[in-house]
């Protein structure tokens, strides 16, 4: 009989035999890994984020029968464009704004900390740190 | 008479936090207890029996039972109340998954992360449904939280729904379909066991999704793997779900953050084999009855579906380890935890 750890490592043996034979092919990755974030986001993935656009497919109702729920919530976003079309615009304005900011700060505080790297080292420890 | 009236931020359709408060107050109504389930977020699918939570207004002897599973403004004030006040922390996913799908789930899952703290400091009791989620009680700084795992009813699974269609090997995959479930890897694991060992074999993905466009995007996921009869069917009501139990030949998680994880115990019951991934809370509830998978590359759980699918003996050693998991988790031993945690609140 095979007992449940047994099959454990077996299971593991013939792939990572399979995997040997399929050679680099096999280690091809993708689904969703790229879309988890780490737990502080990038300044490249607050770039994505700054611009401000709704998918409208998850405007949607719940409801049994909630067709004509949903469609009658699409056709008052419709209506109510040119009002989201200025809110949003307005939102992403003064997001890539900020960014722009600390873009710029993030590159003085590592433009001064390469800058006092140096003088730090010839002056040597200072006296009671 | 004491009640115990529970609150919980939302309750829907297919979701273990809502059937909790349902069977605690089952429970509780045998003690002589019962008192109301109250939640902010109303599903329109699971009104029966919920009062919205502007409406509860407790006894001063009554017990409030806070059910936390997300960012929760509303139940906020019940912090304030002068009643007794046990807490039940559900885990609340980490934010990192939803940032790129779900914005306004990610902010509610970060407040509701940041805020836990207060709820501890708050209640009288704090108690967690796993080790894996009292541990993160303990680090919001609970005192010795208790561990009240899901009380398991088997009732709800007896009905079957229709017979599902088909032939070939039957693999299950059951939760919301959400970024922590990882169905991804799930596919990917499907997708190389149907190419390399079952070419007729089937998958079938059942759960809510977090939303229509992430939906999507697993389907189209399920696309691009060059899996064939793979079926994304969402949320199904619970006798479908049962025949799907009944008819599968093995359950597949490859979830990466899991509070708790019911279904393992819903495969057990049904005597199904799982092949899961060792996350969160589920090595706990699945102990040695699962095939556990620590390599995230598909062909180590699809050679473990295989043996799962066609080894009679492991089957059966898999199904009387997990009959013994259900002891662990039986209806009358959490009961009693329960009671525990409810006299605890109240002393």
């Amino acid at each position: 009989m095979t007992s449940p750890e047994e099959a454990i490592g077996q299971a593991r043996e013939r792939a990572g035999a399979r995997r040997a034979e399929a050679g680099a092919q096999s280690d091809e990755s993708g689904g969703l890994e790229a879309s988890i974030t780490a737990e502080r986001p990038s300044l490249e993935l607050l770039g994505e984020w700054s611009v401000i656009e709704v998918d409208s497919a998850d405007i949607y109702s719940t409801r049994r029968g909630g067709a004509p729920v949903t469609a009658f919530k699409h056709l008052l976003l419709r209506l109510l464009g040119q009002y989201h079309r200025q809110v949003e615009a307005r939102q992403t304005r003064f997001n890539i704004a900020l960014l722009a900011h600390v873009r710029d700060l993030e590159a003085r505080v590592a433009f001064l900390e390469r800058q006092a790297e140096p003088s730090e080292n010839e002056a040597g420890p200072a006296a009671g740190d | 008479m004491t009640r115990v009236h529970q609150a919980l931020s939302g309750v829907g359709p297919y979701d273990a936090v809502s059937n909790q408060a349902q069977a605690w107050r089952e429970l509780l109504g045998r003690w002589g207890m019962a008192g109301e389930v109250y939640a902010d977020a109303i599903d329109p699918r699971t009104a029966d029996g919920v009062r919205p939570l502007g409406e509860l207004d407790p006894d001063p002897g009554d017990l409030v039972v806070i059910r936390y599973s997300a960012y929760a403004p509303r139940l906020r004030p019940l912090l304030a109340l002068e009643q007794r006040k046990l807490l039940v922390y559900h885990n609340v996913t980490p934010p990192r998954y939803f940032w790129n799908h779900h914005p306004g789930v990610a902010v509610a899952c970060a407040l509701g992360r940041d805020q836990l703290p207060r709820y501890v400091r708050a209640v009288d009791v704090a108690a967690a449904d796993s080790r894996f989620n009292a541990s993160e009680l303990a680090l919001a700084g609970a005192v010795a939280p208790r561990v009240v795992p899901i009380l398991f009813e088997t009732e709800r699974l007896r009905r079957l729904g229709p017979e599902p269609e088909g032939d070939g090997p039957l693999v299950l995959v059951v939760g919301r379909l959400v970024p922590n479930k990882r169905h991804d890897l799930a596919i990917a694991a499907f997708a190389a066991y149907q190419r390399e060992l079952a070419p007729d074999a089937r998958l079938v993905v059942v759960g809510e999704p977090l939303s229509p466009s992430y939906r999507l995007l697993v389907e189209r996921l399920a696309r691009e793997s060059g899996a064939r009869s793979v079926s994304v069917l969402g949320g199904v009501a619970q006798p479908v779900l049962n025949s799907l139990y009944a008819r599968a030949d093995v359950l597949l998680s490859t979830s990466e953050h899991e509070g708790f994880c019911v279904p393992l115990l819903e495969a057990f019951h049904f005597g199904l084999p799982v092949v899961a991934r060792p996350a969160g809370a589920m090595p706990e509830v699945g102990a040695d009855a699962v095939l556990w998978s620590d390599d995230d590359h598909p062909g180590m759980p699809a050679e473990l579906l295989d043996l799962a699918v066609r080894d009679g003996e492991l089957r059966e050693e898999l199904a009387r380890r997990g009959r013994r998991r259900l002891e662990d988790f039986s209806y009358d031993r959490t009961a009693e935890r329960i009671r525990g945690a409810v006299d605890a609140a109240l002393a």
